[in-house]
């Protein structure tokens, strides 16, 4: 088909070719050549060389200004002879017929696509998506400058210089020296200092953690015993498995549960023989309901021991802390645990018969207390939770004590509760405190049954804490917390006797802390260790294989990078030199450990010397990114003798011969410039997968291929329409296509880098703040990504009823009711004048004076950047306009630019130019919408036209443009063209612009439909082949 | 017998080969003429530079007369008094290719090469007269040439033209400008330190080298002429690596000092518009004070400019805008706050002695812009040209080309370069120097 047309259009030429000599240039002489000739060669044209139709062939864009100027009557001009209407009539003719045929011959001319080196702002992006850090090394290159159709990503705007390399060099250096040495490979980290390479190593290990416990290595275990109530309790008809419900639930409650562990509980709660504590946790599971105010998670306190630091604030869940461990802040609790509101202890009477009192003595803390304590018995284990039967709570406070449920007074650091009763024949007793009524019950040292004598000293109390003593008036027993169960104490040690069957199997299910999350202790004492792993309750109960793996991994990790058993040698050794010299037990004890430090440090130093190739073949991969195409089998030797060379003649290590491998990786051309290298051939050829590939990332990114275009460029279809159909479809979607807003749009539109517009007097405009700059740069910035993101017509570039503000623009625009500094899509704003490009500040900002709007400027925006029109020059003795609106005449803007109107020669362009801006004049020079200006003179945005047509105001303004689209979708598809293929639009891609716009009228307009004639076309995909003729000719 | 490292070998090699070899640089000489080497001698070596500033002048008060006792200045070149003797001011000359094509970027460009701008999009312009001096005099000293700015380059297109031509007016090949540099420290390390490159990049210079000349032959002609670009590039760099610490001068004339006599400037861009100044001028004097280099382009601001002066109390408008208020004062005060850093070189040229002259009196210092007023008219350009080139020049004068047949601005320029050493035959438009300088 293309070829027909192309025949056709070859016939074509040949026939109007002939009729050029007789027909056309003597018509030409007559009218045109006085002034355009080699001598006058006014406006810079000589319109004498065209002999034959050949000649025109090669200027196709003079003669289509030829065409305008004839079609507008501009030429010839009014005082020299006219043609009459019918040779005006052949002479258009004839030259559009040629144009067309000779524009439909070249059709699909790839064009001359000059070999680009990567622009500042695509410098940047490629490396945020090389390396996954948003390093922006191109701080200090220069701005690029525009060609083509106004954009950097033109070749012949980007060049080289010597000057230019020690800037490259020491951004390569830089991003090189962000490179961080894994057992793995490489990787890159925000930062270049090693020390915050060890603290993300260990951020990482923390963050997985954090997926599933609280910064204390906590479980939720309220979500877990609730969601295990949820599913015994679910609706029988619908099948779900224990799996599959953990996953709803995860999804609702925004925090992943494991399955694992579910099944783990759910399997022990449905154990038909429980044992030890098991049966009371048993019991308490089964009479839980959901959904209730005092749900498990209330009663899962019951079970295990809530623990609060901070019992006041309630329900909290916690793990009370056993004696003299240090917690997960590194604190060392006061001896003894923390008792809060909802805590219990199950005791174990053993076979006393007889309890004269229950002591709680508290430890140190300040303020008032009061609780109400509920004290219960069971039979056994397993038996009811009844009222107390009998006694009184005392409360004696000891030095100073706190508020009494019953009478007292004195606040003071220290005081223990006393509750009288006779036993029932019940062994076990359940002690709760229900509720604190006063301040908190503070940490209590231990609970004592019996009477007990000398409570004067506490501290004396506490030495015998682990003890038992005497007969009468003793101690019968005292109990240490040990997780959430009460033991009783073996008599000669004073340690709890955990009976495997009673509580091992508790403890297994409920650890305290499924893990050290802190991960590096912070203690005051000086440490040997940089890191802790305690990790196996996670693994055991949480975590599945693959994440198993992972943690291992991260591990792994931390240790290669901040060398631990290196450390850890080196620390020991200087330790054991600091030990004084009476503590010879410690130097002995840490000295033994040396050889085994020794041993595991050697072992490591050899898996890291093992792990090098594994970080070259790293870097080498990194290159075949990098160069955006896999490297041929030379190019990864030479990378290789490149290491070499720096390790062996440069005396470099490992290390910083990598980091040479990699400067030098992004030094190189292949990094640096677009590289197309075209077969020879006929006419076009197509571009290599990879080329392609790169091309569709630089156009929708700026950047280079991700994986998924790498894919599909190694798998040899990405020339194939459906395939390259997903793959622009997709990256259209992507977050990253937020630089086709900003470099396409922001350079075609001009709002790119507003926020360091610097054009207006701060003493004028207060207001305009570096913040409120910066805030209309992105009103721009995410207009234009809404339409590319939910592929809208790109006509809403004209007429939107949304924008995008946050509270300061919104205050600007004087739109109510938007709070909060960050960005959001704001609907109904066109009833405030705003929506679309013409109404935002930025646009209306720049295209004004320092002091005052400036309708010629906003005009000639309209017309040249939004409908691509051409507005000749002006004339060199261009008269003055007062630079500020306050002006002695008193005049409005608009009375002063009609006064210069009055001037004819002026008058015939400024009637092309002014009315549009004077449609905006309603807005001040920073966007503001106003009824007067600085004068007081009431605005007057009535626009009239040369026709005769008028409009009024921004809506005018918008239903002309819109009812004119056709110049603005001619203009959209023209500059997006030049954007994607990097060169100044020819007339041999004039059938593709035209098949642009139609598919556009056909889709609604939708950005993407744009996108995808470009891509599929065969300008995209083919470069000129390497000995094209016109390649020789620049 | 010491070997002498002759330039002579490379060049005479290029001459003979001519343009076929695709040197950007090399393409729009036609002919060499009678090139020299410097001679060695006891002589102080002539400097050039460049000063620019952009949108003309008030064009009421760029004036100077000749008087008996000497130039008398008019208010925009008050600031020049105490130099007047040591200057020239040149009316009437102009660049033909830079009329007719519209307004500002066209017009700027092309300034210093006296060609045709492309348009339409497209980039080309020339080689330079600094960068052709630099080719020609910059291998005795440390850097060839320095190119410094006070603004950023624009992006955008300005009535057809891209206004990459607005921010350069040096370039080092015709389709290649010399990168302007708006860091002071950095143009510091480059003067005075190893500018960023040393001994260690060796070998990852050699191997981006071989990567470039093994893709010569798998790319297009014209990507050919792009990597050629980036091959000089490294190719220089590698030899002002070798060349460093190498004192190549010949025998015969050394400066007092290569070292600088001020401290490192901070890193970043100056905010300050003033101090941004006077740290290049500083530069520019330094460099040349310390041989360090004899070429300098000094770009005050960009044709176009959109700076503002807080530090004159006018913010309110942009240096552009208000060159087209003609009589307003202020446009007076900007012009004279520019011509006093020209000034502030000029001093501290004349503050240097070399020998029996002083460091102005051995340079020529072309201060311009790429119109005469803010309405973009350069049917004559506003030219002064300071200091002696070294006893050639003859100073105090006012020098009037309007009405004359050959006013070109190329026409000057090839004498000038002639003062150099640098004997064309053919410069920009121009076959023919002008006699009078």
């Amino acid at each position: 088909m293309a070829a027909d047309i192309s025949r056709s259009a070859e016939s074509s030429l040949d026939q109007l070719a002939k009729e050029f000599p007789q027909q056309v240039r003597p018509l030409v002489q007559k009218y045109c050549a006085d002034c355009h000739s080699a001598k006058k060669k006014k406006g810079e044209l000589d319109l004498t060389l065209f002999h034959t139709a050949d000649d025109i062939r090669n200027a196709t864009r003079v003669w289509q200004k030829v065409i305008r100027q004839l079609r507008d009557g501009e030429m010839p001009p009014k005082k020299n002879p006219q043609p009459s209407a019918d040779e005006r009539k052949r002479l258009i003719n004839w030259t559009e017929q040629f144009v067309l045929a000779d524009a439909v011959q070249r059709a699909g001319d790839p064009g001359l696509v000059l070999m680009r080196r990567l622009t500042r702002a695509e410098y940047n992006y490629t490396i945020r998506d090389l390396t996954g850090i948003d390093l922006r090394p191109a701080k200090k290159f220069l701005e690029d400058s525009v060609a083509g159709e106004g954009f950097a990503n033109t070749g012949e705007a980007l060049f080289m210089a010597p000057d230019l390399i020690p800037k490259y060099l020491e951004a390569a250096r830089q991003v090189s020296a962000h490179a961080v040495l894994t057992a793995s490979g490489i990787r890159f980290s925000p930062s270049n200092n090693p020390h915050d390479w060890i603290a993300e190593a260990a951020q990482r290990i923390k963050n997985f953690y954090a997926r599933y416990t609280d910064r204390n290595g906590r479980l939720p275990l309220a979500d877990y015993l609730d969601t295990t109530l949820r599913y015994r309790d679910r609706d029988p008809s619908v099948s779900l498995s224990l799996e599959e419900f953990a996953e709803q639930r995860s999804h609702t409650l925004g925090r992943k549960l494991s399955a694992k562990y579910l099944r783990i509980l759910w399997t022990a709660f449905n154990d038909p023989h429980p044992t030890g504590v098991m049966s009371d946790v048993l019991r308490q599971w089964r009479a839980s309901k959901t959904g209730a105010e005092e749900g498990l998670h209330v009663a899962a306190a019951h079970i295990v021991v809530a623990n609060s630091s901070n019992p006041g604030a309630g329900m909290t869940f916690g793990v009370p802390v056993p004696y003299g461990i240090p917690d997960a802040s590194g604190n060392t609790a006061d001896q003894g645990f923390i008792w809060g509101s909802g805590s219990h202890v199950v005791v174990d009477f053993g076979t006393a018969k007889m309890i004269d009192r229950v002591y709680f003595v508290s430890g140190y803390g300040g303020g008032k207390r009061g609780a109400e304590m509920e004290v219960s018995h069971a039979a056994a284990p397993a038996g009811p939770y009844t009222v107390p039967q009998g006694g009184t709570i005392q409360y004696n406070t000891l030095i100073g004590g706190g508020v009494l449920r019953s009478g007292g007074e004195a606040p003071d650091s220290t005081g223990y509760y006393q509750y009288r009763f006779k036993p029932a024949t019940a062994r076990y007793w359940r002690i709760a405190m229900v509720r604190v009524t006063d301040g908190h019950m503070p940490r209590t040292t231990s609970i004592h049954f019996g009477p007990i004598s000398d409570v004067a000293n506490i501290s004396g109390l506490q030495t015998r804490l682990w003890k038992i003593n005497g007969q009468d008036n003793h101690l019968i027993g005292s109990i240490g917390l040990f997780g959430s169960h009460v033991m009783p104490l073996d008599e000669e040690s004073g340690m709890p006797r955990i009976y495997s069957d009673e509580y091992a199997s508790f403890a297994k299910l409920f650890p305290v802390a499924a893990c050290f999350a802190p991960v590096i202790p912070v203690n005051r004492d000086v440490t040997v260790q940089l890191s802790l792993r305690q990790d196996e309750a996670l693994s055991r109960l949480i975590l599945d294989e693959r994440e198993h793996q992972e943690l291992d991994r991260l591990w792994d990790d931390l240790q290669y990078i901040s060398q631990e058993p290196v450390e850890v040698l080196y620390n020991t050794k200087q330790f054991v030199g600091f030990q004084p010299a009476d503590r010879i037990q410690n130097t002995k004890r840490f000295s033994a450990m040396i050889p085994s430090l020794e041993a595991t440090a050697a072992a490591f130093l050899q898996s890291v010397r093992a792990s090098e190739p594994r970080q070259l073949t790293a870097v080498i991969d990194l290159a075949g990114r990098a160069w955006r195409r896999p490297l041929a089998e030379t190019e990864d030797n030479e990378l290789r003798q490149l290491y070499k060379t720096l390790r062996r003649k440069q005396k470099s290590s490992h290390e910083d011969a990598l980091r040479g491998v990699l400067t030098r990786m992004l030094v190189s051309p292949h990094f640096l410039y677009r590289i197309e290298r075209p077969a020879e051939g006929e006419e076009a050829v197509i571009l290599s997968d990879w080329e392609l590939a790169s091309r569709l990332s630089y156009f929708l990114w700026s950047s280079l291929p991700d994986d998924p275009l790498r894919t599909a460029a190694a798998g040899g279809g990405l020339q194939r329409q459906d395939v390259l159909t997903t793959q622009a479809t997709r990256m259209l979607n992507d977050p990253r296509s937020r630089a086709l807003a900003i470099e396409f749009a922001g350079q075609w539109l001009q709002f790119r880098a507003f926020d360091q517009y610097d054009g207006k007097s701060e003493s004028r405009f207060p207001e305009f703040t570096a913040d409120l700059r910066s805030a209309m740069g992105q009103e721009a910035a995410d207009f234009i990504m809404e339409i590319i993101r939910n592929d809208r017509s790109v006509l809403e570039i004209l007429q939107a009823d949304y924008t995008f503000l946050n509270d300061e623009l919104a205050a600007h625009y004087k739109i109510p009711n938007v709070k909060g500094s960050s960005f959001r899509l704001v609907e109904g704003v066109s009833q405030f004048g705003r929506g679309g490009i013409l109404a935002m500040g930025s646009v209306l900002t720049k295209q004004s004076g320092a002091l005052r709007t400036s309708p010629v400027l906003r005009g000639t925006w309209i017309v040249e950047t939004l409908l691509g029109r051409d507005i000749p020059n002006p004339p060199d003795d261009v008269p003055q306009l007062a630079s500020d609106e306050v002006d002695k005449d008193r005049l409005t803007m608009r009375q002063r630019l009609e006064r210069h109107r009055a001037d004819a020669a002026c008058a015939t362009c400024h009637a092309k130019i002014d009315p549009y801006g004077f449609a905006l004049e309603a807005y001040d020079p920073i966007g503001r919408l106003r009824d007067e200006d600085l004068l007081g003179n009431s605005i007057d945005a009535h626009a009239e036209q040369k026709n005769g047509k008028s409009f009024e105001g921004l809506k005018g303004l918008q239903t002309y443009l819109l009812e004119n689209q056709d110049e603005f979708i001619k203009q959209f598809c023209q500059k997006l063209l030049g954007y994607a293929l990097g060169r100044a639009v020819e007339l041999s891609d004039e059938p593709l612009l035209a098949d642009m716009q139609m598919q556009l009228a056909q889709n609604g307009y939708r950005f993407s439909t744009a996108v995808l004639s470009i891509v599929k076309s065969r300008q995209f995909r083919k470069h000129r082949s390497r000995n094209h003729p016109l390649e020789t000719s620049l | 017998m010491k070997k002498l490292r002759l330039r002579t070998s490379r060049r005479t090699f290029l001459r003979g080969v001519g343009a076929s070899i695709g040197l950007p640089w090399m393409e729009s000489i036609p002919a060499w003429g009678n090139d020299t080497m410097p001679h060695p001698s006891g002589e102080p070596p002539v400097r050039f530079a460049c000063v620019f500033a952009g949108n003309g002048f008030a064009s009421k008060h760029w004036w100077a007369k000749e008087t008996d006792r000497g130039l008398e200045l008019g208010p925009v070149l008050a600031p020049l008094e105490p130099h007047k003797d040591k200057l020239n001011f040149i009316r009437g000359l102009y660049n033909p290719n830079a009329r007719g094509c519209g307004i500002h970027s066209c017009m700027t460009g092309n300034l210093l090469t006296g060609l045709r701008l492309a348009s339409g999009g497209r980039i080309r312009a020339g080689v330079s007269m600094d960068q052709m001096l630099a080719e020609q005099v910059g291998h005795a000293t440390k850097i060839k040439s320095l190119v410094l700015g006070c603004e950023k380059p624009y992006a955008g297109i300005h009535v057809g033209y891209s206004m990459l031509y607005s921010s350069h007016i040096s370039w080092s090949g015709p389709t290649t400008p010399a990168p302007l540099e708006l860091y002071p420290a950095v143009a510091f390390d480059r003067l005075f330190g190893d500018g960023g490159v040393n001994h260690a990049d060796s070998s990852v210079l050699d191997a981006v080298l071989s990567d470039a000349r093994s893709l010569r032959h798998q790319v297009s002609f014209s990507d050919r002429l792009k990597l050629d670009e980036y091959l000089n590039s490294i190719r220089e760099v590698e030899r002002r690596i070798q060349d460093a610490g190498r004192d190549k001068r010949l025998e015969g004339w050394r400066p007092i000092t290569d070292k600088p006599t001020m401290k490192r400037p901070d890193d970043g861009i100056p905010q300050d518009i003033d101090i941004h100044m006077r740290l290049m001028s500083d530069l520019m004097v330094l460099a040349f004070q310390t041989d360090t280099t004899r070429v300098c382009t000094l770009k005050l601001n960009n044709d176009h400019s959109g700076m503002r002066f807080p530090n004159l109390g006018i913010d309110h408008i942009i240096h552009h805008l208000l060159s087209h208020e003609d009589d307003n004062p202020d446009w007076l005060r900007v012009n004279q706050y520019f011509l006093s850093h020209l000034a502030r070189i000029l001093k501290g040229l004349d503050a240097v002695q070399e020998g029996e002259r002083t460091l102005l009196d051995n340079s020529m210092i072309l201060f311009c812009s790429s119109m005469l007023t803010g309405s973009h008219d350069n049917n004559q350009l506003p030219v002064v040209l300071c200091g002696g080139a070294g006893g050639q020049l003859k100073t105090g004068r006012v020098l009037d080309y309007l009405g004359n047949d050959n006013r070109k601005m190329s026409s000057l320029y090839l004498a000038l370069m002639d003062k150099a050493g640098l004997h064309l035959d053919q410069f920009g438009d121009s076959t023919q120097r002008l006699a009078e300088i």
